[in-house]
């Protein structure tokens, strides 16, 4: 029990040296703009990022500005499910982390604030930002598979090295993937799918992988966090959620990037119309936007690029041999008009309407 | 004790309930008046299920009567709760406190009351010297004897002075020794403190003993009210002869009036009887006797047999067959008398005066 | 007779409003119990039957009916529910027959029995799902580094009935000891005298005597299992239940309208079951099982039949104890399946990542939560029991209705009730969203079992020693505080605790209510286990334990110290 209280008070404190450290570094923003957010004194934020990367980010504002961060994790899909059913009255003022095509469906609808943020010219491209400045990126993941090495071992199968042999009979009731109705990964799956093969041919290919997939999880690093422990065999998502894995001890997961290519989700945040405490969300657009935030994502276990030129890139990611460009050109105005429609052909092509793999838990 | 106690009027007060077996309505306490004097001790007396706790609990206040209203010295209390009532009552499992002390038991009252702390020192002693438990204060209620915690539960009830003190049958947890002793302590009480008190028990003997006036309760209604001694001399009714201490009803017709006593004709054979009405000529009756009242022997006015002889201590008991009726029989100090047996031959006889006609 | 009857009447409505405070507790009582328990169920049942377009219309029952994934759910908590009834009620009656009818040698069963019959009450409802993975999951323990198995599955209905069962089945065995130490030994000696062997006794003696008893272990199991949200939730795989179905509708499919539809027919499901238990069954119990044994009975000391039995149970009971045991260590060791040295990492974790903002919300909630919770149960119990007015019945049976309704239900009520205001007019909205109904939500879930061991404690109360409080001039809220309370302290008190207990382990109406402003233990484990992230789940789910497990041991320590029920039987006996 000593022992244990020890530890908690040393984790304490190894908490309270990250702010202090973090507090000198915060010149960058308008004073005014920090005041404004101070008197309001509070911030909701929906994260759909990892729990460990929301709650160390949250944590640090409340520690810079002294704004209480009340915060919860949530699906994208959930976040998006929540503010329409809100509409214009949201539960939460800013939205972090997560994939941007659920973004762009909710600006899509009036339901994000546009904002121009002083920071965003710290972005190393035009494409982490919404050109209407209704989101910014904060980081950038990979779309791959990571396998269970052991497991294809014992099943005598080799890794599956582009997207076309994941649709192989030997894997059959191996893969898992994410549900593209609560997962933003399964969509940026799906408009992949889209971009690379077309629509028909993409559709078609769905068909054939769902004969492969045992489970259709909620949370897009769902299928990543099954792999090690050898629940599941093949996952299909980004990749950082395989390193954070591999660190955490599963020295048995590969992580692959699809040979014919693959693309990348920009993670964003973004503020919500109608938000309570719109000045505290315009600083923490800010933050978000700047090394203080950003640079917390690898002691928090997210190894994602990132995508402003001041962070520093976390060094776990690279050593993975994970090529930030090699990605094809995705089409984000595709992806902003159609998802929706791709999204419920998806269903329509696996024929899901009474298939209870689809986790949405 | 400082206040002055109080009179108790019932006007035609009724109680219904429903049975929950049948779901159909029926009187507790029906069409019932009654009033107590000041000062007295009334008992109200009846086999269980006659009414006498509910009418008892009516002028608690716990139920509130269907009809009529009651009335606590001259105002009617119908609508105030127990709490507002100027009563006090001592209950069957005494109700003590557990969680209390004996000092606590009897203060709980008079601290409601709000009296300085002197006052109910000195009260509670008082009260305490009174019931004769003096030093057993800090006593917790569960180290008490059933003698003890009714004596507690009677100065809980006493210290706060109520109008009127209600008690629902008090003794029926005590032995019967106990039970005797009590009895008479409470009457000794309530006579020094001259304060009302009514009684409910279905103890005959201890409605006898301790009561001034008797109400027999039956059904719901009320049977007789009286002295003791007219209650058992001269029940008004069947039930309340056979109520209150063992009767005989022998059958009879009216014969004619004699100075105020009745001649009936008993199986033939004529006898001389006391009544308190006035009776017609060839109307049938029943003479009512007690049965230390009948007098066994070799002559008398009815022949009978004896079917049971049975020797009880203070008295032979006999049953005989008088006709088709049978006759309970006391016989009193039995020692210097002839003792029949079973089978033999008798003849039963009686004085007129103790000889009631219903 | 009818007007006349009148007249008491409207004396005692008389006299209880000449009552203040007897007054205003009622009323608030009503308010309280309309507001949080029934309206939020009326509000789910209008809402699948009325829509503001359409009028009264029965389209969304048509489509949630045909929902493919409801008809699955349906029949599965159906499956579900029977098979963890059927396996706790013969687990359960095989504890009790050795406890009661055995001569068992070794006191250390004894304790053994004593501790499987209190696990599942301190431990959170998600432990038995954490550790069955860790043991026999894909990299469990047993199955894969002990057993080589590498194809374990167990995410489904096998893996659910195992849990639900070992989770329900000492709730069956303390229900059937208690009603087999009531069987009169001379019946079945009896039957003995007259030739009959153990066996047939068995069968023609004590099982029909116990029948009702049984079919009642059976129902309260079998509503347990089908309102139990966290172990499909975490083992359930692909196998859904009503219960998460509705859960996932909310949250997954964003129909909350459909949703509605569902919890009504889960609402049906368990209150029909209710019903027949409360009203039929516990009533046919008491009906056979009159009274107590009137004298002791002669344990069966043939080792033939002892033997097996003691030895089976004796396995069971370790096994049971195995699986609570794993949650620890899958907590202590590094990387279950991969790496067992110990060490602090996942409590680490927890701890830098919301771990203290977790336990702070969940044990301020909780707190809150349980000493309202115990007055409030107390107050209606002494209502129930000591009280009559007009509207006692409905208190009565709306406080006992909550525990018929299973948490997923209530938490679907209360969005839909309480989202935009009562009946959607803005009204209370404030509450929805806050940690008030959080607490609100601990409170409804918890009243029915305090308002059960009040009203039982209160039964034991002679009414005449409160009427004689009443009687000296105190009102009735003096009366309850000064002599009803003190003396049904220890009901209190278990009330306080096991309102505690089950808020801060509390997670299918919560789940579905939960705030950014609130961090919970319970969401925080569902959410780490659903990730896979076990070691955190057990951390979280160990400290929980500790929790439960101190302020129980808290709670027997202060009855001992302070409790009062032991004094007040002795001053029964005596009176």
């Amino acid at each position: 029990m000593k022992k244990f209280l020890a530890m908690l008070l040393s984790s304490l404190m190894v908490l309270g040296m990250v702010s202090v450290a973090g507090a000198e570094a915060a010149d960058a923003i308008d004073p005014a703009l920090i005041a404004a957010a101070q008197a309001e004194g509070e911030l909701t934020v929906y994260a759909s990022c990892e729990e460990a990367y929301m709650n160390a980010a949250c944590d640090h504002f409340q520690e810079l500005y002294g704004i209480t961060v009340n915060r919860q994790r949530l699906s994208t899909g959930e976040v998006a499910a929540k503010i329409e059913e809100e509409n214009g009255n949201p539960s939460a003022d800013v939205w972090f982390g997560g994939t941007t095509d659920p973004y762009n469906e909710s600006a899509a609808k009036g339901l994000l604030e546009a904002y121009d943020a002083k920071n965003a010219g710290h972005l190393m491209s035009d494409l982490y930002r919404d050109k209407d400045g209704y989101w910014y990126g904060i980081y950038k993941g990979i779309l791959g598979f990571m396998a269970n090495t052991e497991e294809l071992q014992r099943l005598g199968l080799e890794a599956p090295k582009d997207w076309d042999d994941l649709i192989k009979p030997e894997y059959k009731g191996l893969v898992w993937m994410s549900n593209p109705n609560t997962a933003g990964t399964a969509k940026l799956i799906i408009n992949t799918m889209v971009q690379m093969k077309g629509h028909d041919a993409a559709m078609e290919y769905f068909k054939a992988l769902d004969q492969n997939v045992a489970q259709y999880t909620k949370s897009g690093s769902g299928p990543s966090k099954m792999v090690g422990p050898g629940e599941c065999v093949i996952g299909i998502g980004f990749l950082h959620d395989g390193i954070t894995q591999i660190l955490a001890g599963y020295d048995n997961i590969q992580l692959i990037l699809p040979a014919s290519g693959t693309s990348y989700e920009v993670g964003a945040t973004a503020i919500f119309k109608g938000a309570k405490h719109i000045n505290a969300a315009r600083l923490w657009v800010e933050y978000a936007l700047s090394p203080e935030c950003v640079n917390l994502a690898k002691t928090a276990e997210s190894y994602q690029f990132l995508v402003i030129d001041n962070a520093e890139q976390p060094a776990e990611a690279t050593a993975f041999g994970l090529d930030p460009n090699n990605t094809i050109n995705y089409d984000f105005a595709d992806a902003k008009a159609n998802t929706s429609k791709y999204v419920e052909d998806f269903f329509a092509a696996i024929g899901a309407g009474a298939d209870d793999r689809f986790k949405t838990e | 004790m400082a206040k002055i106690s109080k009179g108790v009027r019932l006007e035609h007060i009724s109680k219904i309930y429903r049975d929950p077996k049948t779901g159909r309505d029926f009187y507790a306490v029906r069409d019932t008046s009654l009033d107590i004097e000041p000062g007295t001790f009334v008992t109200l007396l009846g086999p269980s299920g006659c009414g006498k706790t509910t009418t008892l609990r009516m002028i608690a206040g716990f139920e509130s009567p269907d009809e009529g209203e009651i009335f606590l010295g001259e105002e009617p209390i119908n609508a105030l709760t127990p709490n507002k009532r100027d009563t006090a009552m001592v209950f069957q499992s005494y109700a003590l406190f557990p969680h209390y002390n004996v000092f606590d038991n009897v203060a709980y009252g008079l601290r409601l009351r709000k009296l300085p702390k002197a006052e109910i020192d000195e009260r509670v002693r008082r009260i305490l010297s009174l019931v004769e438990m003096e030093g057993m204060e800090a006593r917790m209620t569960n180290q008490l004897s059933g003698g003890q915690q009714q004596r507690i539960a009677l100065a809980r009830a006493l210290v706060v002075e109520p109008g009127v003190l209600l008690f629902d049958e008090p003794l029926s947890n005590l032995d019967a020794k106990l039970r005797v002793s009590m009895r008479t302590e409470i009457r000794r009480i309530q006579q020094t403190l001259g304060i009302t008190a009514i009684y409910v028990t279905h103890d005959q003997s201890e409605a006898m003993s301790i009561s001034d006036r008797i109400v027999i309760m039956n059904a719901g209604e009320i049977a007789q009210t009286g002295t003791p001694m007219q209650i058992y001399y001269h029940p008004d009714s069947a039930f309340v002869a056979d109520f209150i201490g063992e009767a005989n009803f022998l059958a009879a017709q009216v014969m004619g009036m004699e100075n105020g006593l009745c001649r009936v004709s008993i199986d033939g054979r004529e006898a001389l009887v006391e009544t308190a009405r006035a009776m017609e000529v060839g109307q049938a009756c029943q003479v009512v006797l007690r049965p230390e009242a009948i007098l066994i022997g070799d002559k008398g006015l009815l022949p009978c047999k004896v079917e049971l002889s049975c020797f009880m201590g203070s008295y032979q008991n006999y049953h005989v067959r008088a006709g088709d009726t049978l006759v309970k029989i006391a016989d009193n100090c039995p020692i210097n008398k002839k003792i029949y047996r079973v089978g033999d031959e008798a003849w039963i006889g009686f004085d007129k005066e103790c000889a009631h006609l219903l | 007779m009818v007007a006349a009857g009148a007249q008491g009447k409207r004396l005692d409505r008389r006299k209880l409003f000449g009552d203040p405070i007897m007054v205003s507790t009622i009323a608030v009582l009503l308010i309280f119990l309309l507001l949080f328990i029934l309206y939020p169920l009326a509000t789910l049942l209008v809402d699948s039957v009325f829509s503001r377009e359409t009028g009264f219309t029965l389209d969304v029952f048509t489509r949630v009916l045909s929902l493919g994934r409801f008809r699955t759910a349906f029949t599965n908590t159906l499956q579900l529910g029977l098979l963890t009834g059927v396996f706790s009620t013969v687990l359960g009656l095989m504890f009790a027959y050795v406890d009661v009818y055995m001569k068992v040698r070794s006191r250390v069963m004894k304790k053994l029995f004593d501790v499987v019959s209190l696990l599942p009450v301190v431990s959170p409802p998600f432990v038995l799902s954490l550790s069955m993975i860790l043991l026999f999951g894909r990299s469990g323990l047993i199955t894969r580094t002990l057993l080589g198995i590498y194809d374990s599955e167990i995410y489904g209905l096998k893996g659910i009935v195992v849990v639900q069962t070992l989770t329900f089945f000492p709730v069956c065995y303390l229900m059937l000891k208690g009603l087999l130490r009531n069987i009169d030994p001379s019946l079945e000696e009896a039957a003995r005298d007259m030739g009959a062997t153990r066996w047939k006794v068995f069968t023609t003696v004590t099982l029909p005597l116990l029948l009702p008893g049984l079919g009642n272990a059976f129902l309260v199991t079998f509503i347990e299992s089908v309102a139990d949200f966290a172990n499909p939730m975490l083992i359930g795989g692909s196998f859904d239940t009503l219960a998460t179905t509705i859960y996932l509708q909310v949250t997954g499919a964003y129909d909350k309208v459909g949703a509605a539809a569902m919890a009504v027919v889960l609402l049906s499901l368990t209150l029909v079951l209710f019903l027949i238990q409360k009203y039929y069954l516990e009533k046919r119990t008491v009906a056979t099982l009159t009274g107590k044994a009137s004298r002791e009975r002669m344990l069966i000391a043939d080792r033939s039949v002892t033997r097996p039995l003691t030895i089976l149970c004796t396995l069971f009971s370790a096994f049971v104890i195995l699986m609570y045991v794993s949650v620890p260590f899958g907590a202590l060791f590094k990387l279950w399946g991969r790496n067992y040295s110990l060490s602090w990492v996942h409590f680490e974790y927890i701890f830098k990542y919301g771990g203290i903002r977790a336990f702070r919300d969940s044990f301020l909630l909780s707190l809150i939560a349980a000493p309202i919770t115990a007055l409030l149960s107390m107050i209606i119990s002494y209502l129930v029991v000591k009280k009559k007015f007009r509207s006692k019945a409905l208190i009565e049976f709306t406080s006992m209705l909550a525990m018929a309704v299973p948490g997923t239900v209530l938490g679907v009520g209360y969005i839909r009730g309480y989202a935009n205001g009562i009946f959607g007019t803005g009204l209370l909205q404030g509450l929805y969203g806050t940690g008030l109904i959080l607490i609100i939500v601990f409170v409804v879930r918890s009243l029915p079992v305090g308002t059960r061991s009040g009203i039982s404690a209160l039964r034991q109360i002679d009414r005449s020693i409160e009427e004689s409080a009443y009687d000296m001039g105190a009102n009735s809220g003096r009366v309850f505080m000064t002599v009803t309370l003190p003396l049904i302290k220890d009901s209190f008190f278990s009330g306080l605790v096991t309102t505690f207990v089950r808020s801060i382990t509390a997670i299918s109406a919560i789940i579905l209510l939960v705030t950014p402003k609130y961090l919970l233990i319970t969401t925080q484990i569902n959410e780490f286990a659903e990730k896979g992230k076990f070691g955190e789940a057990c951390a979280y789910a160990t400290i929980l334990i500790l929790i439960v497990y101190g302020s129980i041991l808290l709670m027997n320590l202060f009855m001992k110290t302070f409790g009062t029920s032991k004094k007040i039987r002795e001053a029964q006996k005596n009176g």
